[in-house]
């Protein structure tokens, strides 16, 4: 294996005014992976993330000379250097493993733009304020509406655009649900950690702590106890005991609230 | 069930009942489960009453399916979880060799579209339909996919079929040696993936790179040509719908 430089930096969105519900889960997965990995990053927090990124998207990494964006391109590029986490499966399993990771970007993350981009309410009260933060008026609203509407565009190219919250929370449900079903009483989706575990931790975890107008979206996660056990233990193995030093790990974005209640 | 469901697709080419997926996997999935389906075989997308796409209908069809028509009411748990993940890979290259790869979409989809389209629609339909296709192709790609051409024709085409090939191989590993993914019956799962390999591995493709790469995966194209010839021994004629379109019911 290559060595790790040790100024190994990943870039996201301003942790308190700015970063949104499903950056946030993004860069948190991608975090995940890399201790799952044991490769040590510094967590640099940057307004403009989204304009340095090479893929428009957050988070990427800057190791050595290369730049790397979003989760799956920075596995193929750690596996490049010779770490891999998901090495040991079978080809069942790897068929599998990415079935379910295409699973949660498809709905989980699609649930969350939706909700931050496209439920009107969410969108005036977090949304809009906290994008716009680093930005003077009348750049705030620009930016915000430019991105809205882009991310509104999208959800029409996917038929989500005419999907109402109820029905979004009901496929978040089902999401969850296959995703208890598969997890069942093991401690990792393929009993040791892999990158589909970083990325369920990722958004579940996001979800579970982070403020939103209501608790519908938390509470449909809240329903699988297997789930929660799943992100307190992760949390615990791989972000435990760092929180308290160094604000730089993990800290959802919005106030903060008890995952364990 | 009181009155049959009605289900209006496009009509079959290629040696396949329907050449739209979705309009297939409605199909196979009532096929599978003998519910009673009353096809009306269209020639332009406006003929459709609701106006609704057959992707949707999917979605109401195998949700508010009856138990007595419901493939998927034997799998355990994990399964229907299995099936919910397998469901998200939809591969985005396949509508990217059918509509987009310039060769592909005027050789082939364009030809069948403009010959099956009654005059004066099939001037302006297949374009409009390409053009729609590719929109949402950019949308699910991100911005600046296919903004300018050279670029498309080098990176993101390698990427697209690099993905797609994965995809193929990924389910050629899960299905194994198995006769349908979840053991010896056929349940939605099955009509998903089936309505998206068919055409791939049917259609005479001028560019038929990711063709080929099907062709190699043997118990795929086993799993295609026997769905076929169980459960639509008729439709295999270029084109013509059987006598009596409803269902095996």
């Amino acid at each position: 294996a290559e060595p790790w430089p040790e100024n190994a930096a990943l870039y996201q969105q301003l942790k308190d005014e700015q970063i949104l519900l499903s950056d946030n889960a993004s860069s948190l997965a991608v975090q995940a992976f890399l201790q799952m990995c044991n490769l040590p990053v510094r967590v640099i927090c940057r307004a403009n993330a989204e304009y340095m990124s090479p893929s428009g998207k957050v988070p990427f990494i800057h190791v050595g000379n290369q730049v790397v964006s979003e989760l799956g391109p920075i596995v193929q590029f750690v596996k490049a250097k010779g770490h891999s986490l998901s090495d040991g499966l079978d080809e069942v399993q790897k068929a599998e493993m990415k079935a379910y990771m295409e699973l949660v970007n498809n709905m989980l993350l699609t649930a969350e733009l939706y909700l931050q981009w496209c439920d009107d309410v969410t969108v005036e009260e977090i949304t809009h304020p906290r994008y716009g933060s680093p930005y003077p008026w009348p750049l705030n609203r620009i930016l915000s509406y430019q991105k809205q509407w882009e991310v509104r565009r999208k959800m029409k190219a996917i038929g989500w655009a005419g999907k109402t919250l109820e029905q979004v929370l009901e496929d978040v449900d089902q999401c969850c649900h296959a995703l208890s079903q598969r997890l069942g009483t093991q401690p990792y989706f393929f009993n040791k950690p892999t990158e589909l575990d970083a990325l369920v931790f990722g958004h579940l975890f996001t979800i579970l702590t982070t403020q939103l107008i209501t608790d519908e979206l938390s509470e449909k996660v809240k329903n699988y106890s297997n789930l929660t056990a799943f992100c307190r233990r992760i949390e615990q193995q791989y972000f435990g005991g760092q929180e308290k030093e160094s604000p730089t790990t993990a800290a959802p974005p919005a106030k903060k609230k008890s995952l364990l209640r | 069930m009181a009155a049959p469901m009605e289900l209006f697709c496009w009509a079959g080419g290629w040696g396949l009942p329907s050449v739209d997926p979705d309009c297939l996997a409605v199909l196979t999935y009532a096929r599978f489960t003998g519910a009673p389906l009353k096809v009306h075989r269209v020639t332009s997308p406006w003929r459709s009453p609701s106006g609704k796409g057959p992707a949707e209908f999917w979605d109401q069809t195998v949700a508010f399916a009856p138990q007595k028509y419901n493939a998927d009411y034997d799998l355990s748990a994990t399964q229907s979880a299995d099936t919910l993940a397998f469901r998200a890979c939809r591969c985005p290259p396949q509508i990217h060799t059918f509509w987009v790869d310039a060769k592909n979409y005027v050789e082939h989809t364009r030809k069948w579209y403009a010959e099956t389209i009654p005059f004066p629609l099939n001037f302006f339909l297949p374009n409009a339909m390409h053009k729609r296709h590719l929109e949402r192709l950019q949308l699910m790609w991100g911005d600046d996919y296919m903004e300018d051409e050279e670029k498309l024709e080098k990176e993101v085409r390698a990427q697209l079929y690099r993905e797609a090939r994965e995809c193929l191989t990924l389910l050629s590993q899960r299905l194994g040696s198995q006769k349908f993914f979840f053991g010896d019956s056929p349940a939605s799962l099955d009509a998903l993936v089936f309505s998206r390999l068919a055409p791939l591995l049917k259609a005479k493709l001028p560019n038929g790179k990711l063709q080929q790469h099907l062709k190699s995966l043997q118990n795929l194209c086993n799993y295609c040509t026997s769905i076929l010839s169980l459960y639509f021994p008729w439709d295999g004629g270029e084109g013509c719908p059987p006598p009596h379109p409803a269902g095996l019911a």
